[in-house]
């Protein structure tokens, strides 16, 4: 379902970039350039950079899974969630902020190389679909890591129009489209692969709105995931 | 009323519908700008060219179906220009498959618009829809 809709999901952001590049150029010689349309430009580009970024991660994603067993190293999850933040700072619009609040110092799990992959991906397209959904002039999108008994919980919460309750159950569905009157329309593969991509890791997701307004996508890292994950893949194959 | 020409454009992607807005305002052109086909069926009527995008996503209807609606209709003026946009090809097999439906439906869909890939350049765009213009003015007929 991936592949053949890639071209497209790819041109357009391209296209899209390189037709708004002619016009800053245009506008740039003008005499007096008109500050408010190039920061505008600015903030698209930066958008549909962030969009050719998601895809290319994912498409890696998809040739990194194709490598084979490879073994898993000790990983910690803030760091790593840190580092994605870095990768996708320059490309969040200057309305919006984001940041990183952890309750937890540090968290040691093991992860295979595609593993880190498929958590990269993960991140980034809900960071992309939160910038998507966020007010353009006060955003504000905030990942953050809470540790329970039996598990730990990465969740990204932006301050949009959040998610239409009769649409919360079809959102992981591929080609399924948040409708939001006002708010650009994704292409719907970005939350299908953030739930299949979790599956494969057996991570579990839940998305819920907030108050006053807004999503929040809460991802469940269960204790000793990899151990009992490793159990049922086992149990799966024997049957 | 404006004196200048008016371009319906339309799509929905914002990047491509915010720069080529800007660039045919600053070409003389008065700019309606839509995201979907309900703002095609709203405001065609007061537009010399369509500016579309022809895989346009809505609920109802894609750009190439509501240009097509407006022919069936007979709402759509022979002197209005039509431009579909797009990042695919016209002849690709899905767009194939979509005017050859369309084709046997509406002869009349055929020759009756100009298809440009994305990207183009914007100067590109600008031609086509004063070519168009000038060419629906005195309605010489579909292009050969």
């Amino acid at each position: 379902r991936l592949i053949p809709g890639m071209a497209h999901i790819l041109n357009s952001p391209a296209a899209g970039i390189a037709a708004m590049l002619g016009q800053f150029d245009n506008e740039l010689k003008k005499q007096s350039p008109n500050l408010g349309r190039l920061k505008q430009y600015v903030d698209l580009i930066k958008r549909n950079t962030l969009s050719i970024a998601v895809m290319s991660r994912t498409l890696s994603a998809e040739i990194v899974a194709r490598v084979g067993p490879q073994n898993a190293e000790q990983t910690e999850l803030i760091a790593l969630l840190r580092q994605h933040l870095d990768k996708i700072r320059p490309l969040v619009p200057t309305g919006i902020q984001m940041r990183l609040e952890s309750q937890v110092d540090q968290y040691y799990f093991p992860l295979s190389q595609s593993e880190r992959t498929w958590v990269e991906v993960v991140m980034f397209n809900l960071l992309h679909n939160a910038l998507k959904f966020s007010p353009p002039d006060n955003g504000i999108i905030i990942v953050d890591c809470v540790a329970e008994a039996d598990c730990i919980h990465v969740r990204v919460t932006d301050n949009g129009p959040g998610i239409a309750e009769d649409a919360l159950p079809h959102i992981y569905q591929p080609l399924f489209r948040r409708e939001t009157k006002g708010w650009p329309q994704g292409t719907g593969m970005g939350l299908y692969e953030v739930r299949r991509l979790l599956d494969q890791l057996g991570w579990d997701i839940q998305a819920s709105n907030t108050q006053p307004h807004g999503a929040r996508f809460c991802i469940r890292i269960p204790q000793n995931w990899r151990h009992k994950h490793e159990q049922q893949k086992d149990s799966s194959i024997g049957r | 009323m404006s004196s200048k020409k008016t371009v319906l454009l339309a799509d929905d992607e914002l990047i491509h519908l915010v720069s080529y807005r800007d660039y045919l305002e600053d070409a003389g052109f008065r700019v309606i700008a839509v995201e979907d086909a309900l703002g095609v069926e709203k405001h065609f009527g007061e537009a010399r060219a369509l500016v579309v995008d022809a895989r346009l996503p809505t609920a109802r209807l894609e750009g190439l179906e509501v240009v097509a609606k407006l022919l069936r209709d007979g709402t759509l003026e022979p002197t209005v220009a039509v431009i579909f946009i797009s990042v695919h090809s016209e002849d690709d097999d899905v767009c194939q498959q979509k005017f050859k439906d369309l084709f046997k439906e509406l002869p009349q869909l055929k020759g009756r618009y100009v298809w440009l890939q994305k990207h183009f350049e914007l100067e590109m765009l600008l031609k086509t829809i004063e070519d168009e213009l000038a060419r629906r003015q005195g309605y010489l007929g579909p292009l050969q």
